[in-house]
């Protein structure tokens, strides 16, 4: 399988100024890792492992200090490769004024699609996303489960090969989940690849191929399906298990970033 | 340029949607009106003051607002994250930084244009008859709003705060209305201390070239506008260099 997302020794170091005193935080430290073509690989970690700075970088958001980050063969940095990906940032904010039908349209248009395909495409994230009986209404008068709902439409109008999800989860009701989780297994047999974190162990556990698991900005350990199906207590018990044993506290790498 | 226009209609929207630029434009209305007053108040000149006041307060409500939606622009935009939204698109980080400042011009030229609006009609009221002054004396101010709001704009992009964004494009409004003073003052310095306020003199938007209140002079307005265009394009293309190395 091709990869499709690919991080070789990436380090990401965090500095702030104040007062002429620099304080430096780890976001990433030695981090490879290779998210194949039409999976789902999941991120795992305690607050702060390094999640989001994972999906910034993959994203072009952040710079690294040291090592590379490639998606899609290329530097996450080019006009082709945002054609390409659809992201869902943490508890994302739309604004109020819009409606869900103009927000996807503002969106749509960013991506560069043209009129036609807006409307083609708009009409089946809305039904995808379960969000017809609503395209009228404001950002404003929407639920949290339906802002969630609205944020995963803006990252499929384009139709996207790769999808980076922070906590897409977060806040949602039980049915609002499996709604968003049959959806995420629909984009899965498009062929699809997903790369998602999340809190919910038991969502990750069910939809991803493979799971990664952050400590304190390092991949502790990568995980494939047949390490948790069998395993009891699941990918729960095996998560807890590798982050309380794993001992290695995070530090600066020895290499001075650039 | 699609793109561009795509992101400054959205700042337009968002600007006409927001309930602080309703109020601006009722403060606007009011003081206005107050205005009003004070040509009551001044019988033999009504007009003229009412003339004069009623710019003065256009420039002054123009200039806050640029100020303020300037500073909370790209503040506000990574506080709400909507900037991942719109940076993880295919659009360079120029195209989002020109349709944002642009959105910004034509909310303020919305503003401007509903305040002379109601300032016309009180002039009207009390029979004044057309002048094209009128015209310069807002492009005027026009263009004094365009050199703050690139300045505010490139404060924003290094400040961590709303306030010192705010603080130190208010500071440099205040300073801007003032540097035939300050040239005095620095007259009489000597040393360092002259140079630097010289380099500071240079920095500060120098507004006294864009009050056109008299009337259309060619050879005035030709200096003022290359004068505001070159200061505006000098801070945004510093913007630039700021932004597209900024993470998010």
């Amino acid at each position: 399988m091709p990869s499709v997302i690919s991080f070789r020794e990436a380090t990401k170091v965090y500095s702030s100024s104040h007062l002429g005193r620099t304080t430096k935080k780890i976001g990433l430290v030695d981090f490879s890792l290779e998210v194949e073509k039409g999976e789902a690989f999941g991120l795992l970690g305690l607050n702060g492992s390094g999640k989001t700075t994972t999906f910034k970088l993959a994203l072009g958001l952040l710079a690294l200090n040291s090592g590379t980050v490639k998606v899609f063969d290329s530097p996450p940095s080019t006009r082709a490769f945002y054609s390409r990906v659809g992201y869902v940032p943490e508890l994302p904010y739309f604004q109020s004024f819009l409606t869900v039908e103009s927000c996807l349209k503002f969106y749509g248009r960013l991506s560069g699609l043209s009129n036609s395909e807006i409307k083609t495409n708009l009409e089946r994230v809305l039904w995808e996303t379960g969000l017809v009986a609503h395209k009228e209404k404001r950002i404003s008068e929407l639920s949290k489960g339906l802002s969630q709902r609205v944020a995963l439409a803006q990252a499929t109008i384009h139709n996207p090969d790769l999808l980076i999800l922070d906590e897409p989860m977060s806040g949602l009701d039980p049915l609002a989940i499996r709604d968003l989780r049959e959806y995420l297994f629909r984009l899965l047999e498009d062929g699809k690849t997903i790369f998602i974190s999340s809190h919910s162990i038991f969502e990750i556990e069910k939809l991803c191929h493979r799971v990664g698991v952050l400590k304190e900005g390092r991949l502790i350990r990568v995980l494939k399906r047949k390490d948790w199906t069998g395993s009891p207590g699941g990918l729960e018990e095996r998560f807890t298990e590798i982050v309380q044993n794993d001992h290695l506290t995070g530090a600066l790498p020895k290499t001075s970033p650039r | 340029m699609k793109k561009i226009w795509i992101l400054a209609v959205d700042s337009f929207l968002e600007n006409i949607w927001n309930r602080i630029f309703v109020l601006v434009a009722i403060f606007g209305g009011l003081l206005i009106y107050a205005s009003l007053l004070f040509g009551v108040l001044a019988v033999e000149q009504e007009l003229r003051v009412l003339m004069d006041s009623g710019l003065a307060l256009i420039e002054m409500v123009t200039l806050i607002a640029g100020i303020y939606f300037s500073a909370t622009l790209f503040l506000k935009e990574i506080e709400t994250k909507t900037i991942y939204l719109v940076l993880s698109r295919p659009l360079s980080r120029l195209e989002y930084l020109l349709g944002r400042v642009f959105g910004l011009i034509l909310s303020l030229l919305f503003i401007m244009v509903s305040m002379s609006f109601i300032h016309l009609i009180l002039l009207f009221v009390h029979h004044w008859s057309w002048q094209n002054s009128y015209l310069w004396a807002l492009a005027g101010i026009f263009l004094k709003a365009l050199m703050l709001i690139a300045a505010a704009v490139f404060f924003s992009l290094f400040s961590t705060s709303t306030i010192a964004a705010i603080v130190f494009s208010g500071s440099l409004w205040i300073l801007g209305n003032f540097t035939q003073e300050i040239r005095f003052l620095t007259q009489k310095e000597s040393g360092l201390t002259a140079i630097l306020s010289r380099i500071l003199l240079f920095l500060f938007p120098h507004f006294e070239v864009l009050n056109w209140r008299g009337g259309f002079h060619e050879a005035k307005v030709l200096m003022g506008a290359s004068y505001a265009a070159l200061y505006f394009s000098i801070f945004l293309a510093l913007s630039w260099l700021i932004f597209r190395a900024k993470e998010f």
